[in-house]
């Protein structure tokens, strides 16, 4: 699904420039769970946001569904997003302004779906990760698990192919931690390809297999059973 | 859609304050684009729907006295005949002759009491051309008709529904109305004009004879104009080139030696609400002050506009997650795009219902400066109209940039908690232009409003050399029925005789306009002096009850007819007298060798307002109501007694004058009415002093919020070193001041410049002192500190670690 070759990506400022990934390749195959650790500033997040078509690369190539995406436009890149890949992040980023059911309708807005369809499917991916009796609350009126499955529900709406979560579990206690696992790996069994960053080891073992990073390069790969 | 007004609401409702700020910036601009709009496009529709008005003509004088050019609207009265007897097919010859009666009395119906009305204005002389040239409606009778007999009369149906009250208009024919002694027939009534225009007579008869057959070429009066109508140049010309030889025949040689040259010409009626030397009725206005207008509300309206983006760009930060997420979740920049200028049109329409309240309390505060006559012909579809194109254009100039801004969020950094420092930095130091420029304007006012308010009390409080406290005065009566030939000195010894009335005296007004001119010839040492001098007629007691001071000789005697004169200080120079004890004695004489003994000198008081400066005067003496024209009553010093000093005084009016109206003005309140020109200005000034100094508020407000936000991990990291709160509050603080301070710099000797332009209109005037700029400046930095301090307590009472842990 995924086929990352040589990829380097540099970030510059006025007077340094620094490489974020270096002569990186990656290949994600249809409905793994692969997770990705490595310490705080080997550039995994910015792996993650290129795989999510957030940020572009400089050089390299990348195949999404043997697809050439690297030289996509922005719009493109949106258009290509907003069908086949939902994001779940450290910090929720929920909407504070819309409701838990608003705020899960809106890839489904994006994707032109008509309302009565956007209820049915909002109303049944709320009623999977259990959140239904919340639907018109706020997210401030919700606790970290909560909010952390409204944003879950959000990523799985639209039915992507891809789910990327970003240290899912980093603001939540081990309890809502597990529940997101859990979640997680519930839609990874029903087909969904998951790329997961983590600093936790536990969490790792929920995934097929784990790269570890290092300094903008993957230093090791394994495959967990 | 409806999600996207909900969420819109929802997010107006949860940002409360910047809404609130939002609205109201904006409402003041769009307020003044209303009233600029309601005014010009009143002033704009004048005459413009009378038909073919391109072809209707004024004539008008252009004149040229001691190489000084002037135009003017008065005609001749031997003009509008000759052009009629001409009678051409192709033009209309319309006159349009004021006409003054004292009395209208206006029989009823049923043995009911005549009606009675005096000096009704809008009466006018005409042919009935005049129906021919103005779309009238007609409610009774006809233009056919209208002027059949001599005496016919047509009235509008207010001045119908005002004259025959108990009668519907077209009951009016043949109905009586006798004005002083000649009696009218209602020949018609017609609707009045449905536009605003320069004809607003009410009133209309024919020309009378004895102005008709008149044959003079010489004399000019405002109150007679012509109009000629006609599709065809040549026509126009050959009427134009038979007035002036007519005139060339008849008074050219008569004014030429006088000194003036006179020639005649044509005005197009489409500018005539534009020029005010045209102007007879008062009604029209300068061009430039509606492009002035047009620029203040343009002004107001950009600021507001501009005030709009910088609070919203000043929010942007604290958007930027929601903006990252929505785009991270697949919303088109199109789609973000519109919900930004849907959020801006819904503020925009808050505004626009704010505004409404606005613009009705400055019609209820202000208004002068309203056109007197717009509220008749509001044309609301076309206000609305322009409203709605407002409303869009203000939401499209607001919203655009801070569209363009969310566009360029980039959604990587706002999701990992990274602020976009590109909004911040690229837009600050415009920001901070932006600030110093409405607080020079601001600064500007305030120094403004200070001066004039210093000047307009130094009007009032200054000695004028005459005292005014406590003095009414009474204008005698003048017309006929009013019992005008009733010696006023009887009223004066009526009054006389009560202890309550502390002294009176008859004469023109101290300090006004009013008084006779002449030329006085004066045998000085070096010869023959001519003295041009006004001359104020006044009775013996005048110099007594306002304490003009003496300086020497003595007050004049009481004569029959003007013997003695007083004469001012001011007088002594142009007569070559060094001393005023030297004047005493000497003679002036005028042309028709009358002699006039000069029997004292008083010490120079205010004869008219500050702007000009004491010029010679004269007091001379007389006896006849026509000259004196005023009572002047000097109230007891005990206020308790006024209620009773005004009921004798009413009493004894009743006595002598029983056909006019007892009203009295204080002499204070007549020497404020000299300013109010200032006075106006002053208003507004004082208006955009608030309206300037609230606008910056709201930049300095929106800058000073994203200063805040974006120097919250610097609080954060001084806090964690040990900074106290207070010092937080003084180093955020101390930037603003920084800008304010450049603005007092920039605007001081603008405004300095400015006011000592507009003080110099007066002749005698407060000095500019340095403590003016000082309290300006000061009460710019309090109001800016006071604007500042919110934001800077709340950033720098915040607690360091929620700051610190977001990187």
């Amino acid at each position: 699904m995924i086929k990352i070759t040589n990829l380097q990506k540099y970030y510059r400022t006025e007077e340094v420039e620094t490489v974020a990934l270096n002569n990186l390749t990656i290949h994600v195959k249809e409905g793994e769970f692969v997770a990705v650790m490595g310490p705080s500033g080997c550039g995994k997040s910015t792996l993650l946001n290129i795989v999510g078509l957030l940020d572009d690369l400089d050089e390299g190539s990348y195949l999404f569904n043997n697809i050439e995406v690297a030289k996509f436009n922005e719009r493109k890149r949106s258009d290509l997003r907003k069908h086949n890949i939902g994001f779940v992040f450290q910090s929720f980023n929920l909407i504070d302004e819309l409701t838990v059911f608003e705020n899960v309708e809106l890839p489904l807005v994006y994707t032109n779906v008509p309302a009565a369809e956007r209820k049915r499917r909002v109303e049944e991916v709320l009623e999977k990760v259990q959140i239904m009796h919340r639907r018109n609350h706020f997210p401030q009126q919700l606790s970290g698990g909560q909010q952390q499955r409204v944003a879950v529900a959000r990523a799985v709406v639209n039915t992507p192919k891809l789910i990327l979560a970003d240290e899912p579990t980093g603001n939540l206690d081990s309890n809502n931690g597990n529940e997101v696992m859990h979640l997680l790996t519930e839609l990874n069994e029903a087909g969904t390809t998951i790329v997961m960053v983590t600093h936790s080891e536990h969490d790792a073992r929920f995934a097929d297999r784990v790269i570890r990073m290092l300094d903008g390069q993957v230093i090791m790969e394994t495959t967990t059973f | 859609m409806n999600n996207k007004i909900k969420t819109t609401l929802r997010y107006l409702w949860r940002n409360k304050l910047f809404t609130a700020l939002n609205m109201i910036g904006l409402s003041i601009g769009i307020s003044a684009c209303w009233l600029v709009f309601s005014i010009v496009h009143y002033e704009l529709s004048f005459d413009k729907k009378i038909p073919d008005i391109e072809h209707v003509h004024q004539i008008v004088s252009r004149q040229e006295f001691e190489g000084k050019k002037s135009s003017f609207a008065g005609v001749p009265l031997g003009m509008a005949p000759l052009l009629a007897d001409e009678s051409l097919d192709d033009a209309l010859i319309v006159p349009i002759y004021n006409q003054n009666f004292e009395r209208l009395s206006i029989p009823q119906d049923h043995e009911e009491e005549p009606l009675t009305l005096d000096e009704q204005e809008g009466i006018v002389g005409t042919r009935a051309d005049y129906f021919q040239l103005l779309p009238y409606e007609w409610v009774a009778g006809n233009a056919e008709t209208a002027f059949f007999q001599p005496n016919n009369l047509v009235l509008t149906e207010e001045r119908a529904r005002q004259y025959f009250p108990k009668n519907s208009s077209t009951e009016l024919l043949g109905k009586v109305i006798v004005a002083d002694t000649t009696q009218f027939v209602v020949s018609g009534v017609v609707r009045k004009l449905s536009f605003p225009s320069s004809f607003n007579a009410q009133v209309f008869m024919s020309i009378p004879d004895k102005e008709w057959h008149n044959q003079n070429w010489s004399g000019m009066n405002s109150n007679h104009t012509l109009y000629v109508k006609t599709k065809n140049q040549a026509s126009l010309k050959r009427l134009l080139s038979m007035v002036i030889q007519r005139y060339q025949e008849t008074a050219a040689k008569e004014h030429e030696k006088l000194g003036a040259k006179i020639n005649f010409t044509s005005s197009p009626l489409k500018d005539k609400h534009f020029e005010k030397q045209f102007d007879t009725e008062g009604s029209s206005i300068n061009k430039k002050v509606l492009y002035g207008l047009v620029m203040i509300g343009g002004f107001l309206l950009i600021l507001a506009c501009i005030n709009y983006v910088n609070l919203s760009t000043s929010q942007m930060p604290q958007r930027a997650k929601e903006i990252g997420v929505r785009k991270t979740l697949g919303a088109s920049p199109l789609y973000l795009t519109a919900n930004f200028l849907v959020e801006t049109l819904f503020t925009v329409l808050l505004a626009l219902l704010l505004s409404w309240p606005i613009v009705e309390l400055f019609r209820r505060i202000y208004p002068e400066f309203i056109p007197s006559g717009m509220e008749q012909f509001n044309n609301n579809w076309i206000v609305v109209l322009f409203l709605f194109i407002l409303v869009l254009l203000v939401s499209l100039l607001g919203g655009l940039y801070p569209s363009y801004l969310i566009n360029k969020v980039r959604s990587i950094d706002t999701l990992k908690g990274k602020i976009e420092t590109k909004i911040k930095g690229t837009r600050f130091s415009l920001l901070k232009a932006l600030i110093v420029f409405q607080f020079v304007i601001a600064q500007f006012f305030v120094v403004g409003a200070l001066i004039i308010g210093q000047q307009l009390d130094f009007t009032l409080q200054k000695d004028l050399g005459f005292a005014h406290d406590a003095i009414v005065t009474i204008r005698m009566p003048y017309k006929s029925y009013q019992n005008a030939d009733v010696d006023p000195f009887l009223y004066k010894q009526a009054l006389s005789k009560y202890p309550e009335i502390a002294n009176i005296a008859l004469g023109h007004e101290p300090q006004n306009n009013s008084h006779w001119g002449d030329i006085y010839y004066f045998a000085a040492d070096t010869g023959q002096v001519q003295l041009h001098a006004p001359r104020k007629y006044v009775d013996k007691d005048f110099v007594d009850l306002y304490h003009i001071e003496l300086l020497a000789g003595r007050n004049i005697q009481q004569t029959d007819t003007m013997r003695e004169v007083l004469i001012n200080e001011s007088t002594l120079k142009p007569l070559g007298i060094s001393s005023p004890e030297q004047a005493v004695g000497h003679i002036l004489t005028q042309d028709d060798n009358k002699n006039f003994s000069i029997v004292g000198v008083f010490k120079d008081f205010h004869q008219k307002s500050l702007h000009v400066k004491i010029e010679p005067l004269i007091l001379g003496s007389s006896n006849k109501s026509g000259q004196l024209q005023t009572f002047h009553i000097k109230l007891p010093n005990d206020r308790n007694l006024w209620t009773k000093t005004f009921a004798l005084m009413e009493k004894e009016w009743k006595i002598f004058y029983p056909n006019a109206p007892f009203e009295y003005k204080f002499a204070d309140e007549k020497i404020k009415t000299l300013y109010g020109t200032e006075h106006r200005t002053a208003k507004l000034i004082d208006l955009a002093t608030g309206v300037t100094i609230f606008i910056s508020c709201l930049g300095l407000f929106g800058l000073a919020t994203l200063t805040a936000f974006q120097r919250t991990k610097e609080i954060g990291i001084r806090k964690v070193l040990g900074a106290s709160v207070s010092g937080i509050v003084a180093m955020l603080s101390k930037d603003f001041v920084k800008l304010v301070f450049v603005a007092i710099i920039i605007a001081s000797p603008i405004a300095w410049w400015a006011m000592n332009k507009w003080l110099e209109d007066f002749a005698y005037r407060i000095d500019i002192e340095w403590w003016i700029f000082a309290l300006a400046g000061f009460l710019a930095v309090v109001v800016a500190l006071l604007t500042v301090s919110w934001q800077a307590v709340r950033a720098a009472v915040a607690n360091p670690v929620d700051s610190l842990r977001d990187e």
